[in-house]
């Protein structure tokens, strides 16, 4: 027999440690790619504070983030699922979302590279920042701490959830269109998205679909207003729908968000259930995502330092009338400092950041209700898996908390609730305030002080219609002398000219 | 006869291997199962009665964060929401467990009844107020049956997997990677085999 040393096996044979070593070689190198792919965990860095605060994140991409690729996709592939008369190039702005000129993701969406993908989500700024124009054809003004006026969180969730249920929500459809939409995925990529990424994505919104389903049943939020503790009932996987009745309703307008560090201690929350400012933005910081393992400690911190002394209220942008506005202090000296300060820098006063009994402000006590003792004794086991960190402040009240007035021009409409669309309504009685009336409106009404709340559309863009009558809309309370809703209607004009310096 | 020297050097070898891996393993054993650590002191007797330990973690015990996400997974079989205050069980706001629960560490974090379980009030004078707790009175709402049946119960429930389980404590504790290990095969299956025996005695 002659040996064959031409052939492919023998020349194998010849050089098996060769052969071995490139196979182990190639094979550590795919593993170091493959580590470094899905292991890396980064996020874009902003140099300016306010920047930080509008596009950076919490964390909560980790748990929730959306691949930037689908993201962009969505708004196309689900078009039709979007409110009013919107066309698939605006994004998200149907929705509410401001885009601020040359950022491609609009402000309260961070990003962040996790689990081998870019991937977005919300933060603090959705719900915290706003527009303001003064008038219809006026460009508008952002302005960031403010309550977000015009964001649509229910229309966005309603969005998601029907996109989600959508026969082409799977990857053999979504993924050409995320790629239509300029994200670059090669052959892993998909792999990756396909047999997790989307799967996955479908399983988070379809959960969060069904926890969140007894939200059906409630009046609809509308801009600028959500159920903030409805979540962490769902995150216990309580079944809402089976509350009594009375607890089922929690929907508030959101809250500004500046001078913190002087809040510190006061009883926060509409409600006052919390005395922690620290712990409160860790508690609203689930709503981004960000759960005890996926906060982004450094990165919020950062927010919080900001947010502590740093963020302050902008002043009023129009004119005042000084001689009118010196009118309206002593007024307010009188009437209304005691509980709300002596000004819009000056939180003093003796009942500031205190619960008033809810006979007493008589305001509409859904949202009281459906915070109750069981679920402040439960969310204080949040962050039990990290003891420093264990929420223990929660406290269940029965009133409504005496807030600060920083910045209260930005803060229409007004109540808890934001059932009072200005200023000058909410020193009127409940009976002559608005029974109806249309919040998403960014124009101001600088009479009445809050936004234009009267138009129910305009260049094509509907409003949301607000209807006091109904379950936890109710517009009354906060009225009678010691409200200084029985002044005249010289002194209350005096007053809400006076509040524009706050 | 003897061993070759060689033999016997590998004998040697092989010996002092298995000590270290020996020792190793008793050490991790150790720490992860009955290494004791004293509770953090109580601020006064009335604390130490609601929450300090009675000593029976050798015996039972539920890891802590399996006791924080048993209702979180099964609200099917509680009474209601509200977690384990659906059973009526006191709860001071603030405090990681309900009165009457006592949370120390042998090896891991271990849940277990004490006497305020069932020697602690609450009372309201009004509809709209917050529960006074008073410490060495009855617990007249406390389920204390229901809590047995519940725990009973979702230890005998298919949901009652690593996967599961490990998924939802997984929102709010990082386990290591060694942690993990345990719970999926020691800690999460055992109280299953404890329950199945305790549940066809007790509650049938």
């Amino acid at each position: 027999m002659t040996e064959k040393k031409t052939g492919l096996l023998a020349w194998a044979r010849r050089n098996l440690g060769t052969i071995l070593l490139v196979i182990v070689g190639a094979a550590v190198l795919f593993a170091g790619h493959l580590y470094q792919r899905f292991a890396e965990d980064s996020t874009p860095h902003y140099a300016s504070e306010v920047d930080h605060f509008k596009y950076g994140s919490t964390g909560g991409e980790r748990l929730a983030g959306i691949p930037y690729g689908v993201w962009k996709a969505l708004p196309k592939m689900c078009a039709r699922y979007m409110p009013g008369r919107s066309t698939p190039d605006q994004g998200y702005a149907p929705l509410g979302f401001t885009y601020e000129p040359g950022r491609d993701l609009p402000i309260g969406v961070s990003r962040r590279r996790t689990f081998g993908f870019d991937r977005v989500f919300l933060n603090c700024a959705v719900c915290h920042s706003g527009t303001v124009r003064e008038t219809a054809q006026s460009e508008p003004m952002v302005f960031i701490g403010m309550p977000a006026n015009t964001i649509d969180l229910q229309a966005f969730q309603r969005f998601m959830f029907d996109c989600v249920t959508d026969e082409r929500f799977n990857p053999l459809d979504l993924l050409p269109e995320a790629e239509a939409a300029g994200a670059d995925y090669d052959l892993l990529d998909r792999l990756a998205l396909g047999v997790f990424g989307v799967p996955l994505m479908k399983d988070l919104l379809l959960l969060l679909r069904h926890r969140f389903g007894y939200q059906q049943a409630n009046p609809p939020f509308g801009p600028g207003r959500y159920d903030t503790f409805g979540p962490a009932k769902a995150l216990m996987n309580w079944d809402i729908a089976s509350l009594p009745e009375a607890e089922r309703i929690g929907t508030v307008d959101f809250p500004s968000i500046w001078n913190q560090a002087k809040r510190e201690g006061m009883q926060l929350h509409w409600d006052g259930n919390n005395t922690s400012v620290e712990e409160r933005n860790r508690s609203a910081a689930f709503g981004t995502g960000a759960m005890p393992v996926t906060l982004d400690r450094a990165s919020v911190k950062r927010m919080e330092a900001w947010l502590w002394d740093k963020a302050k209220q902008p002043a009023y942008p129009f004119p005042i009338d000084r001689d009118l506005a010196a009118r309206g202090a002593p007024i307010y000296a009188r009437i209304c400092a005691e509980c709300h300060g002596a000004s819009g820098t000056d939180f003093t006063g003796e009942r500031v950041g205190q619960v008033v009994p809810i006979a007493d402000i008589a305001t509409d006590r859904h949202r009281l209700d459906s915070y109750t003792f069981d679920l402040a004794a439960n969310q204080n086991n949040l962050y039990a898996g990290f003891p420093e960190e264990r929420f223990r402040h929660f406290r269940k009240t029965y009133g409504y908390a005496n807030m600060p007035l920083d910045g209260v021009w930005l803060r229409a409409p007004y109540l808890h609730n934001g059932s009072v669309p200005s200023l000058r309504d909410l020193l009127n009685p409940s009976r002559d305030r608005p029974t109806v009336f249309y919040r998403g409106n960014t124009v101001y009404d600088q009479r009445n002080v809050g936004f234009v709340a009267d138009v129910a559309e305009q260049d094509g863009r509907r409003f949301f219609r607000y209807d006091t009558r109904r379950p936890g809309n109710g517009n009354r309370g906060h009225e009678g002398a010691i409200y200084g809703t029985e002044l005249s209607p010289g002194e209350k004009d005096a007053i809400v000219e006076y509040m524009k310096t706050f | 006869m003897s061993l070759s020297q060689k033999t016997r050097r590998w004998i040697l070898r092989v010996l002092i291997f298995l000590v270290i891996v020996g020792g190793i393993g008793v050490v991790i054993a150790y720490d992860k199962f009955f290494r004791v650590v004293e509770q953090p002191p109580f601020a006064n007797e009335g604390e130490r009665f609601k929450y300090g330990s009675l000593g029976s973690e050798e015996d039972r015990g539920i890891p802590y964060p399996i006791f924080v996400v048993l209702p979180r997974i099964f609200p099917d079989l509680l009474p209601g929401p509200g977690g384990y205050r659906s059973l009526g069980i006191p709860w001071e706001e603030g405090k990681p467990l309900p009165v009457g629960f006592s949370l120390k560490t042998m090896g891991f974090p271990r849940v277990t009844q004490n006497c305020a379980v069932c020697h602690a009030a609450t009372y309201r004078t009004k509809k709209d107020e917050s529960p006074t707790f008073v410490t060495g009175g009855p617990s007249h709402t406390s389920d204390v049956q229901g809590f047995l049946r519940f725990v009973a119960a979702a230890a005998n429930d298919p949901r009652f997997n690593p996967d599961r389980i490990l998924a939802e404590i997984a929102i709010d504790f990082e386990l290591s990677w060694l942690d993990a290990l345990i719970y999926r095969f020691i800690l999460i299956p055992s109280p299953r085999r404890r329950c199945w025996s305790r549940s066809s005695s007790s509650t049938g």
